[in-house]
């Protein structure tokens, strides 16, 4: 056990490394803060205006939740969908990986026209830049059944429904669940570009803003916090799928270990 | 024999299958005709390529046939038939359910009571030597041990036919006797119709009361051996000469039908 952890060090480990390393740095280069603020004077920066960070962390974050909640939930009904039907299939996964060819950030100015500038076009492009990976997965997961498994449920009779719910769909979870790992990052990029664009709250609106008056160190602190968010939600959506999948080979020697 | 006395449980009348494919037809089985006698053990016999996962797959009706028909107790078939159950060469275990809840799946698909076949499946586990790996996962399971939970899972709502396609293939000899024993002993208990697909000559005349030899290209039955040793039969009756003189046989049939140039049957 010793060894496993010294080989695999927790990432909130990596993460205080790295900022000592920085800070490090900071003390034998000597940056402007214009350039590059030392991790204390970010540090320094959260606390002098915790209100205005949680606050707009929290807009940011929520958003970036609802956006993505809502990929996935579309995302995989639009999968079974494809799978099921070949009209859907043709109508919508062409067009589909046709277009997560080009860069979604592009669309933010019109979600802005369609939705606003408050929180439904933020929404909105977290949901769209997010919903690709997790339908372009969960088509794949549920696609790649064992065929000797969809005979048995043949000879059992199995309605479509009972082939989706028993077989597909318990076989596709874990190509959901690495969809659903890229779909989160993605979402945050969504939430933020749209903040980029036209916002009034949230962390990207933060950074558009500190950038616009020169204040560096604030800057740094937002995407210290973005950071920290991102890497959170991969890490909650990881603990999920050990949860709920102990059965799939990638958690396997790990759950032996225990 | 009296089995062949017995009425026709199947009854396989002119079965044809070809495969279409870019590339050109497959005749995979053409014209077949072959009756399994109720509570028969019959056994197909043949090299790959002979048709013998194709006829196992349209009689549980999840490949329909080119021509000709097949009846289930008299009547003709269409989809899969009441009463089956199903052994693959892989075990085909979900992973995300325990070895009982594999046990339990055809109760699920067939919309049975739960609660009255739980316990039936426990029994039928502890009898295949699983009483205590239940609550696991196949993954946690030998390849053996995998393989008896599949044949668990065919056996728990007492269907009247099975059809198994080359259950012991990937099974290491030690575990493959050890099974074919107990496939015999659970036979003998049940008598129910089977029908079993192998490509092993002693396998074959081992189990059955009746041997299916076929051929490919087209794929056919080129001799229908009856298998009169007494039950139960042990492992020895390998060694008897009429076993090696049965053996001896069918492995001419393959030498004549070109079969063995190609030294897939073992
Ligand atoms: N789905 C399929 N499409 C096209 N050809 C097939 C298909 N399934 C089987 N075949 C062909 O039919 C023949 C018989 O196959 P199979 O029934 O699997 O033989 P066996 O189980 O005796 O090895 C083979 O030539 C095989 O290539
Ligand atoms: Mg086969």
């Amino acid at each position: 056990m010793k060894r496993r952890r010294w080989r695999q060090p927790p990432v909130a480990v990596v993460f205080v490394l790295l900022l000592l390393a920085w800070q490090a740095g900071c003390w034998l280069l000597q940056p402007s803060p214009l350039v590059l603020p030392s991790p204390r004077m970010i540090f320094a920066e959260l606390l002098d205006d915790p209100q205005l960070y949680l606050g707009n962390s929290w807009y940011t974050l929520s958003n970036t939740l609802a956006g993505f909640a809502m990929a996935v939930v579309i995302g995989v009904l639009l999968a079974v969908g494809i799978v099921y039907s070949r009209v859907l299939e043709t109508l919508l996964y062409t067009p589909l990986v046709a277009m997560n060819s080009i860069p979604k950030v592009a669309l933010a100015p019109v979600f802005i026209l369609w939705l606003g500038t408050g929180n439904q076009s933020k929404i909105g492009m977290a949901f769209l830049i997010a919903i690709f990976a997790i339908v372009i997965d969960a088509v794949l997961g549920l696609r790649t059944v064992d065929p000797d498994m969809l005979a048995l449920g043949r000879t059992l009779k199995g309605t479509p429904l009972k082939m989706l719910v028993k077989i597909r769909f318990p076989g596709a979870l874990p190509a959901i669940f690495s969809g659903m790992k890229v779909g989160i990052a993605l979402a945050l990029v969504g939430t933020i570009t749209g903040e980029f664009v036209a916002a009034q709250k949230g962390l990207g609106y933060v950074i558009m803003s500190a950038q616009g008056a020169f204040e560096t160190t604030r800057v740094f602190a937002a995407l210290l916090i973005l950071s920290v968010i991102g890497t959170v939600l991969f890490y909650l959506l990881e603990w999920a799928e050990r949860a709920l999948l102990p059965w799939h080979v990638s958690h396997r020697a790990v759950s032996a270990g225990h | 024999m009296d089995v062949a006395l017995a009425a026709a449980h199947v009854s396989i009348e002119g079965l044809g299958k070809t495969y279409k494919s870019p590339r050109g037809d497959v005749v995979a089985l053409q014209t077949l005709d072959l009756q399994l006698p109720r509570g028969a053990f019959v056994s197909l016999l043949g090299p790959s390529g002979c048709g013998k996962s194709t006829l196992l797959k349209i009689v549980s009706g999840v490949e329909a046939p080119s021509s000709g028909d097949i009846r289930i107790g008299g009547e003709v078939m269409r989809g899969p038939p009441d009463g089956l159950g199903m052994v693959f060469q892989r075990d085909v275990l979900m992973d995300w359910r325990s070895i009982l809840d594999n046990v339990m799946l055809p109760v699920e698909f067939l919309e049975l009571p739960r609660k009255e076949y739980r316990p039936k499946a426990r029994e039928l586990l502890r009898l295949f030597g699983l009483g205590d790996f239940m609550d696991r996962y196949p993954w946690e399971l030998s390849g053996g041990m995998r393989q008896r939970a599949a044949i668990c899972r065919a056996l728990l709502t007492d269907p009247q036919l099975l059809l198994m396609d080359e259950p012991f293939g990937a099974l290491d000899a030690f575990t493959r006797d050890e099974l074919n024993l107990e496939l015999q002993k659970t036979w003998l208990r049940t008598r129910k119709t089977v029908l079993f697909v192998t490509h092993s000559i002693p396998e074959a005349i081992f189990l059955s009361d009746r041997i299916v030899v076929m051929a490919a290209r087209p794929g056919r039955i080129v001799e229908v051996i009856d298998v009169d040793f007494p039950r139960p039969r042990p492992l020895s009756v390998r060694e008897e000469p009429e076993f090696a003189r049965l053996a001896r046989h069918i492995r001419e049939i393959f030498e004549a039908t070109g079969a063995l140039g190609g030294g897939d049957v073992g």
